[in-house]
């Protein structure tokens, strides 16, 4: 394999692996307060892209305009299905556990509702302000300028997630919720109101993945799926409730399944994958930067 | 002796979990500035009865009324706006973040001005002398000492008129247990309300003005902490009715 190739193979890994940070991201979002896994946040992800697409391509608004009412719908829907899918069942002890089915139950439902409304075909969605799709040289390394707006958006968005949980009251209450919740309470802390909060973003933040990832991929119903699952292996690579953890296994996923791109078929790509996170499991239980005990009961 | 004008008002309350009754029509009163001892053996149901005040259980009957006003329908989160604090069993500090974070948590809900959040905090460390040092340490990594004392000091950073305790001596070595009743006489000598859970009854019967025995999820007795102390009541609602009979 050439140098140029090799390279170029890797700055694919990285940009797929920052989308699948975001996405395992998102999931910690939604996750901290409520000890709750969305199984829709793929479905978000995908949703952030169809809006875009219509707002962008059909309705001809201007990026910024087109991802702000993206962002704004999808954590609207986010916080819908907090409401209806999440919070009655947490309020239920002997329900506790049926998020699962029922995050997953509005998942299907929107899979179901995109595909009527856009059709499975896939669409072009403009690329981030100031990049293109077009690919660069520099050196031996070959790019476009939309993979690196992808790299750092996620870089970025990851480092403001971080900042507010760990320099804000507000995201320090969150972290409160999730190691006591009832002691929060008793403090003042609502962890109902930082849940819908948390839903809500975690939304948007899906969505902002879907954004900026769909240029790349295209828009189309099918992605929601694949990026959940890679979402996810990131998510128990790195880490549960870790964000750098997940950028990190993010990348190690998107690197090693470029590289085995060229010698494997997708479908024994996904079996690499999942070696791999078993392998890291294995070693690692909790992952690469996850904590035993994240959460005391 | 006449007690002081209630500030709490619990009245025929009935709490359960799911169907199984754990109290059952409990009255009792928390004058202003008194200072009152819950007392009764393990089970009997005296953390239901704190739970159920501060909103985290939700009655199967009766009313609470703090002030005059209704508890019952509020939520938990909302009652330290109140001025009501309830330090739960267990030291539940929050252990992953700092005694000042701690702290500021403790003000989350008030929303105060940075000057105001600043001088409370200031007036917390410095009836805490101990924690001051440790400020930016995790609470975690603080002695379980220290961590109780961390557990009134977030309760008492938001100025309460009523502060519940559940077994704030629990797990502590004596001259701690010392420590942490010193620390209570002085924010009772602030005109704060007292409604303490304690295991070590005759520490508690000393420090209160009157005191509720529980036994069984009922209410057997309740009388002037000063009369109570050392009573056949208090030994009963320990042992049981066998202790009535038994030889002392």
């Amino acid at each position: 394999m050439l140098l140029e190739d090799l390279l170029a193979l890797l700055a694919t890994g990285v940009t797929m692996g920052a989308i699948y940070a975001m996405v395992a991201v998102s999931f910690n979002v939604a996750y901290k307060p409520t000890n709750v896994f969305n199984m829709a946040q793929g479905e978000l992800v995908m949703l952030g892209a169809m809006f875009a697409w219509g707002l962008m391509t059909q309705s001809a608004l201007p990026w910024l305009v087109g991802a702000a009412l993206a962002l704004a719908a999808v954590a609207a829907i986010g916080l819908f299905e907090e409401r209806v899918a999440v919070a009655a069942l947490l309020r239920k002890p002997s329900h506790h556990h049926g998020w699962i089915i029922s995050t997953l139950a509005f998942s299907i439902i929107v899979l179901n509702v995109a595909d009527h409304v856009y059709g499975t075909d896939p669409q072009p969605v403009p690329p981030v302000p100031g990049a293109t799709l077009d690919t660069l040289q520099w050196g031996a390394l070959t790019f476009s300028t939309q993979q690196v707006a992808v790299v750092l958006i996620a870089v970025a968005s990851i480092a403001l997630v971080e900042w507010v949980y760990r320099r804000t009251l507000v995201g320090k209450a969150v972290r409160a919720v999730a190691e006591d919740r009832d002691a929060a309470r008793l403090n003042g802390i609502s962890p109902a109101r930082l849940t819908m909060t948390s839903f809500a973003i975690a939304a948007a933040y899906a969505a902002l993945t879907g954004v900026v990832a769909a240029p790349l991929l295209l828009a189309s119903t099918s992605i929601g799926l694949t990026l959940l699952v890679k979402g996810f292996m990131a998510l128990a690579i790195g880490g549960v409730g870790s964000n750098w953890g997940a950028l990190a296994a993010g990348i190690l996923l998107g690197c090693v399944e470029s590289l085995g791109s060229v010698s494997l078929t997708p479908d024994y790509r996904q079996v690499l994958l999942l070696a791999v996170v078993l392998l890291v499991l294995l070693v690692r239980p909790f992952g690469l930067f996850g904590r035993p005990g994240l959460r005391e009961v | 002796m006449t007690r002081p004008q209630p500030l709490l008002e619990v009245d025929g309350l009935s709490v359960g979990y799911g169907i199984v009754p754990v109290i059952e029509e409990i009255t009792l009163q928390v004058g202003r500035g008194e200072a009152v001892a819950l007392l009764g053996a393990n089970g009997a149901g005296k953390s239901t009865l704190l739970k159920a005040v501060s909103g985290l259980l939700v009655p199967g009957a009766g009313s609470i009324r703090f002030d005059g006003r209704d508890l019952s329908r509020l939520r938990a989160e909302a009652l330290v706006t109140l001025g009501l604090s309830h330090v739960a069993e267990g030291r539940r500090i929050f252990r992953r973040e700092t005694v000042l974070d701690n702290l500021l948590l403790g003000l989350y809900r008030l929303r105060l001005a940075r000057a105001e959040t600043a001088a409370r905090v200031e007036e917390a460390l410095a009836m805490f002398p101990a924690l001051r040092q440790k400020a930016d340490q995790l609470a975690g990594s603080l002695s379980g000492g220290q961590q109780q004392m961390l557990a009134i000091a977030q309760a008492l950073v938001r100025k309460p008129r009523l502060l519940m305790l559940d077994e704030p001596s629990l797990g502590l070595a004596p001259n701690l247990v010392e420590e942490v009743f010193r620390t209570l006489a002085a924010v009772r000598a602030q005109g704060v309300s007292i409604l303490l859970v304690e295991q070590v009854v005759e520490r508690a019967l000393e420090f209160a003005d009157h005191a509720y025995l529980l036994q069984s999820g009922r209410l057997s007795g309740d009388g002037p902490a000063a009369t109570l102390r050392g009573s056949e009541q208090v030994r009963r609602a320990y042992l049981g009715a066998a202790a009535a009979h038994a030889p002392s």
